[in-house]
Parts: structure tokens; sequence; C-alpha cells
């Protein structure tokens, strides 16, 4: 077993025992996804997300991989998109807004997906984050003046 | 032990010298396994280890 699959191991006894742990969450979602196992992340940040409303990184990592898991029988992008709304009012943080436009691509709304992914674009200029304005940027070619956009699976 | 486990957690020695924090942090936790405080940091210690 390598360090890193020890390393999951471990992160997912703490979160298990203790939910409230967001980092030891959300670092077992990050092993768990990078080892493919994306149903287990998704119930994980499920479960935590029930117990702890209030965190918003767990949050948006749930709204990002209902919006766009690389296994696409996990999405929901009815149930991205209000969450993602939810979390960019909460924190008005472009990347926030950014899963916003996943959630609408992913439901096939990919004009509106474009018009909020540029607001984000504006947003993210205005903040002086200017990686990821170009990161954002270059996401919004995928929205634009498309009929399917959804975000790419496995 | 504990004090140990302290210094880790104020000094960030897990992060900075995993190979150190993991003999001992797992040799804690043979001893008292429910100790999630040590095993939270003999994961960051082993993620650290696995990114060397």
């Amino acid at each position: 077993m390598s360090a890193g699959d020890e390393a999951l191991d471990e992160f997912l006894r703490v979160a298990q025992a203790d939910l409230n742990n967001e980092e030891a969450v959300l670092q077992s979602v990050t092993l768990l996804s990078r080892a493919r196992q994306y149903a287990k992340a998704l119930a994980l940040l499920e479960k935590s997300h029930a117990q702890h409303p209030e965190k918003t990184d767990t949050a948006a990592t749930l709204a990002y991989l209902l919006a766009a898991s690389p296994q696409n029988d996990l999405r929901s992008g009815a149930r991205a998109l209000p969450l993602a709304e939810e979390i960019f009012r909460t924190t008005g943080l472009p990347q926030h807004g950014a899963i916003v436009a996943l959630a609408l691509a992913e439901l096939g709304r990919c004009a509106e997906a474009a018009d909020s992914q540029q607001k984000m674009i504006a947003l993210a200029e205005q903040k002086q984050l200017m990686d990821l304005a170009s990161k954002l940027r270059a996401d919004l070619k995928l929205y634009e003046g498309r009929q399917s956009c959804r975000p790419a699976g496995q | 032990m504990q004090t140990r486990i302290s210094t880790w957690q104020s000094s960030s020695q897990a992060q900075n010298k995993p190979g150190e924090a993991l003999e001992e942090l797992q040799a804690l936790l043979r001893t008292t396994p429910d100790d999630m405080s040590a095993r939270f940091l003999l994961a960051k210690a082993l993620l650290q280890l696995e990114r060397r």
C-alpha cells in the first residue's frame, strides 16, 4: 500500500469519526477522486454537508461534484444549481460563481452559463485574481455558442 | 509522547519531518487507536511523505 493510499485510509477514519473536521473530509474527497472513487467521495460530501451546512468549502465541493463529476451518472445539475447559487450569495467569490456556470452548463443552459461565466471573469479581474480570470476565460469557450456544453466526463 | 504530539502540532513537524513524525505517531496509535488528533497528524505526515 502506498503512502497516499494509507493517507486516504487515515483521513477517512478521522473524517468519519468527526465530520466537523473539514480538512479531513476534503482531503479524503481529494484522494478518493484521485483514485476515481467518485461515488464514495460524493457520499462523504453529502453526509458532511447534511450535518454541517455552514461549511462553505464542503458545500462548494459538493456543488462542484454534482455539476461536473467525471462520472456522469453521479451528476445532478438540478441539485448543484441552487446549492452553488446559495454559496455564491454567501461568499461573493468568483470561483464559487463559476460553479453556478458549471451547473447551468450541466443543465444544458449554455447561454446562461456563458453569461454567468463572463460576470465571474469580470469579478475575478476586479479582485485582481488574474490567474483565476484566465482559467475562467478558457472555460468560457466551452459554453459560448454551443448547443451542448455539459462539462466533460471520463 | 503526548508532549511530542503537541510539539508537532505547534511546529508543524508532521509537515516538515514526516518520516520522524510517522514512526512516533504509529507507536502512539498502537496504544491509543482512537486518538483522532494523532491519526489526523499521521494522515498529514503520510500525505507529505507521498509528495516527496
